[in-house]
């Protein structure tokens, strides 16, 4: 029997909701900053008014369904997926007040493919944006990435239980550490380093590349912030090839498979446990599934001749692929050129590397290493039972952190989760054919918004159809949440139509 | 929180480091072993 | 006999001078990258505005040049560089060139990278920095948002002033 929610429980959603809008709104004082430092008073204007709403909205929340009690599963799941709604609508109020977005439904699908990570982008003129708005388009990544709700639970949320509900939510089913505040705080120390020492190691690139000092750091900023986090924004309309530099396209490479690697794993090596990388189940896979899919995608390359030296190969043909891999989606080629350039059998492959993405607990998105890795080995585990004698006991253990026994619910979970990915995919592709566009290129528009990749064939732009708009933003949504929240919202509204 | 060490923080962001680089280093080996081949 | 001569060379002159100029028409950088493969090599004209860093490289410089649809790389050399005065950004407009060059799909000395190395560039336009003006609705809404916010606070702290008051009364 299906209850119907009570006040409680619209009580608890409001108030922690309300908590994350006013966090929100208070970063938004940060583009505003920048703003008034490069003198660009519209622009700040833009991002104070944005903020002021987004207090107004929270406070009023706030206030009206504070409760001290803590949240169940079922409230902390909406919670999260509500409010990643919201910050969607909230966020986009200063950019669809700088003109540069056709629509609020189009800013909208930036700040969802921003806070997602994906970093498919509608935006027009971005070549005249303000650093302003730039960088908002930028933290936005910085702060989904790691997670709204993992920044809320930095701040303000003091009952832990609650707290890791929202936590698992957000789609992350690890801590990092026992407390899942303390995990928070993690993810943030490795992130602000990392974005220190590269945007330190980019800026210099940068003016040695021929960029003005203050363009050379701010970039250096925004493309870390991009990279890491897996998003793909870029400040200037060419995305990476505006650079035209090796250096940067190698940087950027590293600091995107460090965003897509497993906070854990990062936590283990930083307090001395070097050897984990190579023995965790998920930094294997990432390494040979990417080197098995770029093999593929070159035999595919190779067989159209697009990129007939192996620098080139490797800046253009490798390049990608670990864009796509790491569900970053930063292009050192033109759109179109995956289309013309590429050919059906390497397209293939990056929609594979798309599809599965990076590790799990990481800025990364797809189906992600370890439930491949858990997929794999429970085949092994298959296949030995039918070879080894009946009476035979097997046993497969897999070294995740620990050496673990793989158990039937474990396979079970990974199973499930890739299924809903795979048929999120498949959803996007058919309202993509729909609006008449080809299979392949529905395909991989799909799998980029639902991966959060944010690699485009050419789809996304301003004038798409606006129902293939809102397709993507709610791939991109559900994808980053890993479908469970998403669910629970779900599943909350028609408890609350067909509850007794 | 507990990060003991400075030295281990550092070492561990070296570990990653050269993991990337690794990655990166066999995909331009392959992509040169592919070139040779087809010519 | 002299007026006929006369009309014949100023015809044969815009004939002449039509045939140049449309031979050398503009290509959009749409056009260029669809048709990427039949440019390829090929001397083109292109036209757009400036924008981001003027990169120097050495005795070469990289100029990225966005004709509104898509931006692309221009590689030129120190000299033809030193005419452009303006990049495009928030705060400024670029100088509007028309390059002539040769197109690259996937430049081998570039790295595959998507380029244009120009032989000659000719400035269209100038640009200039651009003042932005304080946009008075904006302004106005600012504040009240203020006022509304400032109720809210106010409203707030009183009904938890009135709570503990309760409790501790």
């Amino acid at each position: 029997m299906i209850l119907r929610p009570q006040l409680q429980d619209l009580k608890n959603i409001g108030y922690y909701s309300g908590k994350i809008l006013i966090g929100i709104g208070l970063t938004m004082l940060v583009p505003m900053v920048v703003g008034l430092l490069f003198a660009e008073i519209n622009p700040a204007l833009d991002f104070l008014i944005g903020a002021e709403i987004a207090l107004i909205v929270g406070l009023i929340l706030t206030k009206l369904c504070f409760t001290e009690k803590d949240l169940n599963w079922m409230q902390g799941m909406v919670v999260v997926s509500l409010s990643w709604l919201a910050t969607m609508l909230v966020a986009a109020i200063p950019l669809y007040m700088s003109g540069h977005w056709g629509s609020y439904l189009d800013a909208c699908f930036e700040t969802m493919s921003g806070f997602t990570t994906t970093g498919l982008t509608l935006v027009q003129d971005l070549d005249h944006l303000s650093y302003a708005h730039n960088l908002w388009r930028h933290l936005g990544p910085f702060i989904g990435g790691q997670g709204i709700v993992v920044i809320a639970l930095c701040f303000f949320v003091k009952g832990v239980s609650g707290a890791f509900k929202m936590y698992v939510g957000e789609g992350r089913d690890e801590r990092v550490l026992p407390n899942v505040i303390d995990s928070s705080r993690f993810i943030w120390l490795v992130s602000i380093v990392y974005l220190i020492l590269s945007t330190l190691v980019l800026g210099l690139v940068g003016i040695a590349n021929g960029m003005k000092t203050a363009n050379a750091f701010f970039h250096g900023a925004c493309i870390f912030m991009a990279a890491f986090d897996t998003a793909g924004f870029a400040p200037q309309s060419q995305n990476i090839l505006y650079y035209h530099s090796v250096l940067f396209e190698v940087i950027t490479m590293v600091i995107m498979i460090l965003g897509a690697m497993n906070f854990n794993l990062h936590y283990r090596i930083w307090t001395g446990d070097r050897r984990e990388i190579w023995k965790n189940i998920e930094s294997r896979a990432l390494f040979i599934i990417i080197i098995v899919i770029f093999l593929i995608t070159l035999i595919g390359l190779s067989q159209v001749g697009s990129y007939p030296r192996a620098l080139v190969m490797f800046r253009k043909g490798f390049y990608q692929v670990i864009s796509a891999h790491t569900t970053t989606g930063y292009m050192t080629i033109y759109a179109r050129q995956f289309i013309d350039d590429w050919g059906a059998l390497a397209l293939a492959g990056l929609i594979c590397a798309m599809a599965f993405g990076g590790s799990s607990c990481s800025t990364a998105g797809g189906i992600k290493m370890l439930r491949l890795g858990v997929i794999i080995k429970a085949l092994q585990q298959d296949l030995k039972r039918i070879i080894l004698p009946e009476r035979a006991v097997v046993e497969q253990k897999i070294h995740h952190l620990k050496e673990l026994f793989l158990e039937d619910k474990q396979v079970r979970a990974a199973l499930l989760i890739t299924v809903a990915y795979l048929a999120l995919y498949a959803i996007g592709a058919l309202v993509g054919m729909f609006y008449g566009y080809p299979f392949l290129d529905s395909l991989f528009e799909s799998t980029s918004a639902a991966a959060n990749v944010g690699l485009s064939c050419g789809i996304t732009v301003p004038g798409m159809p606006v129902g293939l708009k809102l397709t993507y933003i709610v791939q991109m949504w559900a994808g980053r949440l890993e479908f469970m929240s998403v669910f629970a919202l779900i599943g909350f509204f028609v408890a609350a139509i067909r509850g007794k | 929180m507990k990060i003991k060490s400075f030295y281990n923080v550092v070492l561990g962001m070296a570990v990653e480091v050269f993991y990337a680089i690794a990655i990166m280093l066999a995909a331009f080996l392959v992509c040169v072993a592919a070139y040779f081949l087809k010519l | 006999m002299k007026r006929a001569i006369r009309y014949f060379l100023s015809a044969a002159g815009l004939v002449l001078f039509c045939g140049t100029v449309c031979s050398a028409q503009p290509l959009s950088s749409t056009e260029l990258v669809n048709k990427a493969r039949e440019y390829d090599g090929k001397s083109v004209v292109y036209v757009g505005e400036v924008v981001g860093d003027i990169m120097a490289r050495g005795d070469f410089v990289w100029a990225n040049v966005n004709d509104g649809e898509n931006a692309i790389g221009i590689w030129l050399n120190k000299e033809l560089a030193g005419e452009i005065r303006f990049a495009g950004s928030y705060q400024a407009k670029g100088d509007r060139l028309e390059i002539t060059g040769v197109f690259h799909r996937g430049c081998i000395q570039h790295g595959g990278d998507v380029d244009i190395h120009a032989q000659s560039i000719r400035q269209i336009s100038p640009g200039r920095f651009v003042r932005e003006e304080l946009d008075t609705g904006k302004r106005n809404f600012t504040f009240i948002l203020l006022g509304v916010l400032s109720l809210v606070l106010i409203f707030i702290r009183r009904r938890r002033s009135k709570e503990s008051g309760l409790r501790t009364g």
